[in-house]
Parts: structure tokens; sequence; C-alpha cells
């Protein structure tokens, strides 16, 4: 993966020309040119068969360094013309990829200058980040906002107290006498470069800037000690917790979109560590959503407990996410069922081991991970013996391994398939009722589901699962008041009167061709109104078509696991299950595909 | 409401080359288009914008340069040629495609590199560049050659070329990732028919293992039996997958379990994937399986049951499923994946005692230990059996 940068250059542009400040890394004067070797970049080029006539001086640069450009070149290209001010500039040169924003700031002469004030002059100040060309897209936008931030940070501080103009004349100072000196012919090992690192608190940040997004991919600096840059390069801050695994901002964004109240989240981070990192000025419902924490809490209940609406608690898992501090699971609890995790790394001596073993001494992962091959909850690996201490130890383990990423969730889905021929087709099934993701956007405050609006989103959502059955086509009702209708039979259902709800019912099984009624009907717990009335409600909100999990269906219609199950068994002739992953988390896994 | 563009920059997807120029280095005037398809694409304030980055500094002649800026992409590599002919004793010129900014170009950069040799080639035969202002039928000639690359490249992804004495031939070639490494205990299966196979245009390496690929042999069975060199074998094949012509199954035995991924849902509501299911593991001369006995199969399959297991539930030779196909079919649509055994010595330091001893680290699956001993599954199983501190880890 590319993710790393090559690079970080500053150049500089006035009425006194254009000019390389600062390079990071650079190669000391002392430092030999590296050989020039031929890569190619798949193994499916082709090997270009030099031609004397062609003559080339081709920079075969072998996409890490940057020692074949001059820092004059450099100043060259990246010194832009005045309309590129302000937008996104990019150059790829062979595998070299740079990327910045140049930007265009005032400068006010600084007030021991000896000249005459002559009003403000116009600078050009262009941060650029060299990446490797095969850099993702994503990774390349990250770096173009950096370059904007520290673009904005700098004519901040030149406007406050006139930074940039006096660190650009410490630069220009130290360039300067390295080039007379050079004349004069006394050549030192020291290059410019060095003095600057030295001498200019904007060449440290620079350097701390490059170092940090080797390492870290979270830059936190105060810029002249006083105005803070704060960014972090989503990409990298996953993959510090998981060797070569990137998770980018869009895929979180597409991510956040998926997530619903019953998740939860795993911080990635000692909780304290998270803390104490925060920010002075940091805000207050960060504090309060870390205090009430816990692994074995779905959104919902943070957001009760802390006193924060879920749309607040969304907002804040949303840069958790972003900046690597979480990943989303459901919430611990005995009846999960683990496995192991596709990607998972089983080694005898890998460094996870012993890291593993600092934590939980006495306890063997590999032992551990053998009894997770098998899908199995934490209730299998507990017994009525089991110390308390022992099951808090077990919880703290899994959770261990779900960080990093050896286990994973498998969840149960359900489909109704009352004959050979598989499932209804979905358009069949008369489903009056989607309104549960309305009613739950309705919760999180991003939506009102007045009558209006939601007619108006009627047709987009009226895909899969959500099409209104032909009965109701027939019917002159809106779909607002269907959605209206199935609202108060659910609650008609919860007061025990049964009489819409037969009707329904009713409704439903006429829509069922002779071979699904057939077996449904066998089914002997079709005899039980209680079961029969739970099964028709499941169907109808279209629960059983493979897109909600047990658990999901537990939280949206308030029943309980042992209700579920009993029910899937007494129908198990017309329900298949399966288990596998639940999707909306499945970007927090390695996927070698 | 607005739907969001399905072009963005980032979006990873293909675009049409949009206009092709030619800029030379004008002794007086400096860098300036002589001839672009279509006209006036770029306008004349653009392209002075950009034109330090399509006749550069002398350092980056001959290099590929892509430059990004106002929605546009311009791909180039600029030429020189030295020669006292000319004034300033050298020319200059570069032959630029442009495209829109969302599009991607890698795969361009080759066809850019191929098209200036041409150019250059006429250049030094005939002066057909340089001299374009003072040969109106060159101008012509040119117009119409960098039309017809960009409308063949557009419709066709290939071009052939043909000037005053030299030809040339232009081929789109899509840069996809690496294929992973093969391993040897992988079976390759045909992804067409071997019918569609275009024999002329592989390599004899691979004709010659071609036809032991079936679905059932494995790497290192075809290498055997085919006569070809292991490594061979596996350098044509990771060739074969690249251009997606095979994929790489594991193999199928009885005593391998499987696992349901999320993309099983479209089998279940997806009415066209049935059909071909339903067509590709019916036994042959068999009624069509049910749809339903497929998907409860499927659905069954998860860590802890192996395919003999499933086999004695479900007896799919009753319900007309060829489970090899089942398997096959289901890894390929990717509605279920193989779960591998890793045999793993807990106890490190007695590793010598063991048979075997150097793969019970837990990188070695099953598969591979059985495959690189050329042992069997039970012959495996049997000489670890004894030991208690060897355990299974399946992922």
């Amino acid at each position: 993966m590319d993710i790393n940068p090559v690079g970080i250059l500053l150049v500089k542009s006035d009425s006194k020309g254009h000019r390389l400040l600062f390079r990071y890394p650079f190669v000391s004067k002392s430092e030999a040119e590296t050989g020039k070797k031929y890569v190619r970049q798949t193994p499916y080029s082709l090997h270009i068969t030099e031609d004397p006539l062609y003559q080339t001086n081709s920079m075969k640069n072998n996409g890490s360094e940057l020692t074949e450009f001059s820092d004059d070149l450099l100043s060259t290209l990246f010194a832009v013309k005045s309309k590129f001010y302000g937008h996104k500039f990019e150059l790829k040169v062979n595998n070299m990829r740079f990327v910045g924003h140049p930007a265009n700031i005032q400068q006010y002469s600084g007030s021991n200058s000896k000249k005459k004030p002559d009003g403000p002059s116009s600078i050009l100040i262009h941060f650029v980040f060299v990446l490797k060309a095969s850099a993702d897209y994503s990774v390349v936008k990250s770096y173009y906002e950096l370059s904007k931030r520290l673009g904005i940070a700098i004519k901040h501080e030149e406007k406050r107290c006139g930074y940039f103009g006096k660190e650009m004349k410490m630069m220009m100072e130290a360039h300067d006498l390295d080039s007379t000196k050079l004349d004069e012919g006394n050549d030192n090992d020291q290059s410019s470069f060095d003095t600057i690192l030295n001498r200019c608190s904007l060449a440290r940040n620079m350097k701390f800037i490059y170092e940090n997004l080797c390492s870290s991919g979270i830059v936190h600096f105060r810029l002249n000690n006083w105005i803070e840059v704060s960014f972090c390069l989503t990409q990298k801050a996953h993959s510090v917790h998981i060797p070569n695994f990137s998770i980018g901002p869009e895929e979180i964004d597409k991510c956040l979109q998926n997530l619903k109240p019953y998740h939860g989240i795993l911080l990635l981070e000692d909780i304290l560590t998270l803390l104490n990192s925060l920010p002075p000025d940091s805000s207050p419902s960060l504090t309060r959503f870390l205090k009430v924490y816990s692994p074995l809490k779905n959104f919902q209940m943070i957001s009760a407990d802390s006193d924060l609406t879920i749309a607040q608690v969304y907002n804040i898992i949303g840069h958790f996410l972003n900046w690597g501090y979480a990943m989303v699971i459901y919430p611990l609890c005995e009846s999960n069922i683990y496995v192991i995790a596709p990607g998972a790394v089983i080694s005898s001596d890998s460094s996870l081991k012993e890291k593993f073993n600092a934590k939980f001494p006495g306890y063997n992962l590999l032992e551990l991970m053998h009894e997770f091959s098998l899908p199995s909850t934490m209730l299998h690996k507990l017994n009525p013996l089991t110390h308390s201490e022992e099951q808090a130890v077990l919880v703290q383990m899994v959770a261990w391994m779900l960080r990093h990423r050896l286990l994973m969730q498998l969840h149960t889905y359900v489909y109704f398939m009352p004959t050979k021929k598989g499932m209804m087709h979905f358009e069949e099934i008369p489903n009056i009722s989607h309104s549960r993701y309305q009613s739950m956007n309705a919760n999180f405050g991003q939506n009102g589901s007045d009558g209006d609006s939601y007619s108006l989103k009627a047709p987009s959502d009226s895909d899969l699962s959500s099409v209104v059955s032909e009965d109701f086509v027939k019917s002159p009702m809106t779909t607002f008041q269907t959605e209206l209708n199935s609202w108060l039979n659910m609650s008609l259902v919860d007061e025990g009167d049964k009489i819409d709800e037969f009707v329904i019912e009713e409704d439903f099984i006429s829509g069922l061709s002779e071979d699904e009624k057939g077996a449904l009907l066998k089914i002997p717990a079709t005899s039980s109104p209680e079961d029969f009335h739970l099964l028709i409600r499941l169907l109808k909100q279209g629960y059983l078509q493979g897109t909600s999990h047990l658990e999901e269906i537990m939280y949206l219609e308030n029943i309980r696991r042992s209700q579920l199950v009993q029910l899937i068994e007494k129908f198990q002739d017309i329900l298949v299950t399966c288990e596998c992953e639940d999707p909306a988390v499945s970007i927090f896994y390695p996927n070698d595909n | 409401m607005l739907r969001p563009s399905r072009f963005y920059e980032g979006c990873g997807r293909d675009g049409p080359i949009r206009c092709i120029f030619l800029c030379e280095f004008h002794p007086t005037a400096g860098p300036k288009i002589v001839c672009q398809v279509p006209e006036d694409y770029m306008s004349k304030d653009d392209f002075e914008s950009v034109s330090v980055y399509i006749i550069p500094k002398a350092q980056l002649f001959k290099n590929v340069i892509t430059i990004t800026v106002f929605g546009f992409k311009i791909l180039g590599f600029p030429t020189r040629i030295d020669d006292k002919v000319y004034a300033r004793n050298a020319y200059c010129f570069n032959l630029c495609f442009v495209f829109d900014a969302w599009a991607r170009s890698v795969h361009y950069e080759n066809i850019v590199k191929k098209l200036t040799d041409f150019l250059m080639s006429l250049e030094i035969t005939c002066r057909f560049i340089s001299q374009l202002a003072n040969n109106k039928s060159n101008g012509t000639q040119l117009v119409t050659m960098l039309n017809q690359v960009m409308n063949d490249l557009n419709t066709h992804k290939y071009c052939v070329l043909s000037g005053p004495k030299v030809i040339t031939h232009l081929k789109v070639v899509q840069i996809r990732p690496d294929p992973p490494p093969i391993s040897d205990c992988e079976v390759p299966v045909l992804l067409d028919s071997k019918e569609s196979f275009h024999s002329d245009r592989w390599d004899l390496t691979t004709m010659q293992i071609l036809p032991y690929i079936n679905g059932v042999n494995h790497v290192k069975k075809i290498s055997a039996m085919a006569g070809v060199n292991n490594n061979l074998v596996k350098s044509c094949l990771q060739n074969l997958v690249y251009y997606g012509v095979v994929c790489m199954i594991p193999i199928f035995l009885y005593s391998s379990m499987y696992a349901v991924t999320p993309k099983l849902r479209k089998l279940a509501v997806d009415k066209k994937l049935q059909e071909e299911c339903i067509l590709a593991l019916t036994r042959t001369g068999k009624e069509s399986a049910q749809i339903r006995d497929i998907f409860c199969m499927y659905s069954n399959m998860k860590s802890g049951v192996t395919m003999k297991d499933l086999c004695i539930r479900f007896n799919p030779l009753q319900l007309n499923i060829d489970e090899r196909s089942l398997v096959e079919f289901g890894i390929l649509e990717g509605f279920i994946r193989r779960i591998h055994e890793y045999p793993v010595n807990l106890e490190t330091s007695m590793m010598n005692d063991v048979p075997y001893s150097q793969y019970l680290t837990g990188e070695y699956s099953t598969d591979s230990i059985c495959c690189m001993n050329e042992i069997s599954l039970k012959q495996l199983h049997d000489s670890i059996e004894s030991y208690p501190n060897i355990v299974f880890i399946c992922k």
C-alpha cells in the first residue's frame, strides 16, 4: 500500500522569484547518488529496450526516492501560475505524484522593517506532498486537504504576526549562505537544509508532519506555538492497529449510513489515553461519551446514559472511526456467536501472541483461537462454576481478539421459503410497513416523517423489500395512509385487539399461492394463534428475507431472543436460516478478495 | 432530488480521450499548439497556464507527465530531438492526450509513449512535424491520424496507424492489480468454455497445460501431467488469472468445510442467478434441482460441517444436485468461502519430536501440508493425532 508520503516540499513564489524553501527528507551532500535502476511498473509491462537513436535522459526514479529532482526543478514545477491559486494541483511524473494546494498570502512587512511600508505584497506558498503514483485517490485527496489546512494556518499566522515572512527570511538566508560558500569553494558537509532544520520552527514542523504521517497518520501540533493544526490520515490511522489494512473516509461514511442504534463500538485505544489526548478545547460531549462508554452498550444506551441525542452520538462515532480510535461491533453479550475471522493471523511466533501473553498471563492465544474455530458463543465457554472473575477475563479476551480482528461475529439471517421454488418473489410479499427505518430516523432527529416529505420519498424507497402490494395499489390509499395504518395496526396488536390484525393476516395469506398456503398451513404451529400472528407480523415487516439478522428483529420488534428462536424452530420447515457476518461492519475486516 | 454524478474524481472509471494535441517549442513564440483534434478544445489561455508542464525543463524530457487541473487531465511525454538542422539545435515537442479529471489515465501512458516514438521516427525520416507550418498536406494528414487514433482508441481500444513508411499498433491494456501467487494445492477453473479460447493468442506453455485445466486437477497435478515445470505452470496460471480467463479455487474434498458469506442473499432474491445456478449444478440427465434445496445446502455450510456431513444430511444425489458443482458455483459467485484448517503445535519447545513439525506453525493449512508432502489428509491426521498439543485452528 502506498499511503506513506515520499516527501513534503515547501515552495514560495513572489516578486523576487520562486524558490524551494524546504524539503523533507533531504539528502545530505555527502550522500552518494543512488544508482539508476529501471523498475517495471507491473510484471506485465513491456520492458522497453532503449534505442540509442532515441536518446533518453529520463529520470528512472524507483518510486521511493526524490533525489533525481533537483531543488531548482521542484521550485519551477510548483511555483504555479496565479490561475491555479486556491485550486487542487496534481502532477504526476513517472511514478511520483505531487499534490498540493497553492495558497496566496498577503505579506505584511514586519514592524522592524527599515523600508517604507509599501502595502502588503502577495506571496504564493505551496505545500506539496510527494506520493507514489499508485496512491489511492482518497489518499491523494486527504493529502490535498492537509496541504490546504497548512496554507490556511500559515495565512493566519502571517496576518497575526508576520510569521511566514520571518521564517522565509531565515530560510532564504541559509540558502544564500550556502551558495556563497559554494562559490568560495569551501564546501562543507552540512547542507543548507540542515541549517534550516536547526533554525526554523516551520521546517521542524514539516519534519514532524512527515514523520507522523509515516508512523501514525495523525498530525497534531501548534504552528508557531499558536494556531492548532490537526489532521488525521484515516487510511493510515487504521493500519496502525492492523498492519497493511486501511479504511478510507469514504468507506467510513458509507458504514455510518448503515449503522443502526443497536450497534455499538469497541475502542481501539485505552480509554484513559484517549481522554488524555483530547485537546483542552474539545467538545464536552466527547468526554461525556467516553465516560459512559462500554463495549456492552449499544448506541441507544450510550445516548441515554450520556444524555446526548443519538445524532450527536453518531457524530462522535464518526470522529472516532475517522481517527482510527474505534471499530463498530454488535455490543458484546453472551449470546453473540463468534468465529475466527478469515483474515486472522495464525502464527506460533507472532508478536501478537506475545502481546496477548503480556495482557492475559496464563492464557494461550492459539488455544483460545482453537476454541473459537467452530462458531461459538461466550455462553458456551462459560459454565455455572466459572468465577465471575474468569468471566470478566473472557469478555476482555474476546474484546481483545475482536480489536485485533482475530474474531468475527456471525449473525443468523432467516429466509421464508415455503416451497421448493424458494423465497416468494419479493415483489409479491405484501409489505405494508417499511416505516421501521422511517421511525428510527425520526428518532435520530434526522428527518421528520411528515406526510409530504414521506410521499415524496416513497418512490425512491420502493426498490427491493418495500414495494407496496397489489392489494394496496388497487385501493385508493396513498402510501402515507398505509404507513399510518400499519402503525395503527401495530399499536392495536399491543393493545390486544385482534380483529384488525386478523383482517391483515387474511390479506397476507390471500397473497400466497396455493402451494405456499398449503405448506404454511401444514405446519402444526399454525394452529397456535400467537405463533402464527408473530410469524405473519415478521413476514409483513419483511424481516424474513435475509436482510435483517435476529438481533435487528429483536431490536425493532422488541421481542426476546428465546421467543424468536422458538418461532424459528416451530416453523423450521418453511424457514431457512444461515449464519454469516453483518455486512454493515465488514469494512473493519481485511478483505483479501 | 439530484442524484450525485457517477463521474467524480476518484470514481476509478475509464473515460474517453477528449482531445489529442501536439505542441512544440517554437524558437520565437515559445510553447504552442500546432495541431489539435477536436479543434479548439484547449483554449489558448488554458494551454498557456499549463505549458510549463507540457514543454518542461530539460531534466523532465522523456518522462511521462500527467497534470490534473481545471477539470482536465493532460497526459504527455515531452520529447526532444537534438540536431543541428533545428533553430536552437533542438526540436522539442509533446503529444498530449486530454481526459476528464475523473477518468483513469495510467493505461494510456504507454500509448502516448509509443505514439511519440512513432511521430519521432516520422520527424527524423522526413521532418514530418517540424515542417507542419510549411506543408499543408502534412498538416491535414496529421489531423486525420490524430482523429483516427482518438476515435479508434475510444471505440475499439485498438488502433493501427500507418504513416509514410512507418506503421504502428496501439492497444489500450488495462492495468490490474497483480493476482496473488498461485499455490500448489489450488485448482484452476476456466471461466469460459474451452472453445472460446483463442489458441493462437496464447503461448506454447499455456497451450500445453490447457487440456489439464478441468476444474478438478490442482496445480501440482497439472504440472506432473503436462510435464511442465511447476513454477512455469504457476506463472502461466497467474497470467491467465490476470486476464480473467481462469479463476483459482481451493481443491474439492469431502473433508473440507465452507462458510456462508453475505453474498448468499443474492441467490435468494435474484431469479436470473437462480436459473443459472440450477443449470450449473443439476446432475446431468436428471430433473432440475430445486432452488430451496440448493439454498438449504449452502446455508448449512459452516465451520465444523464438512462436505461429507452435508451430503449425509441432504443426500444431494436424491436432490439431483452435483455437490462438486455446488461448491464450485458457490465459490465462483462468492456465496461461500473455504474454511482452511491450520494445525498448530502449542508446545513450541518439543517441536522436533513431532512429524511435520516445521509446518505446524499456523502458517500452513492442511491442504498445503498434504500437497507439499504428498500425503493424504488422513495420513496427516493419523500421524499427528497422538499429540495432544497439536490443535487445529479453522478460518
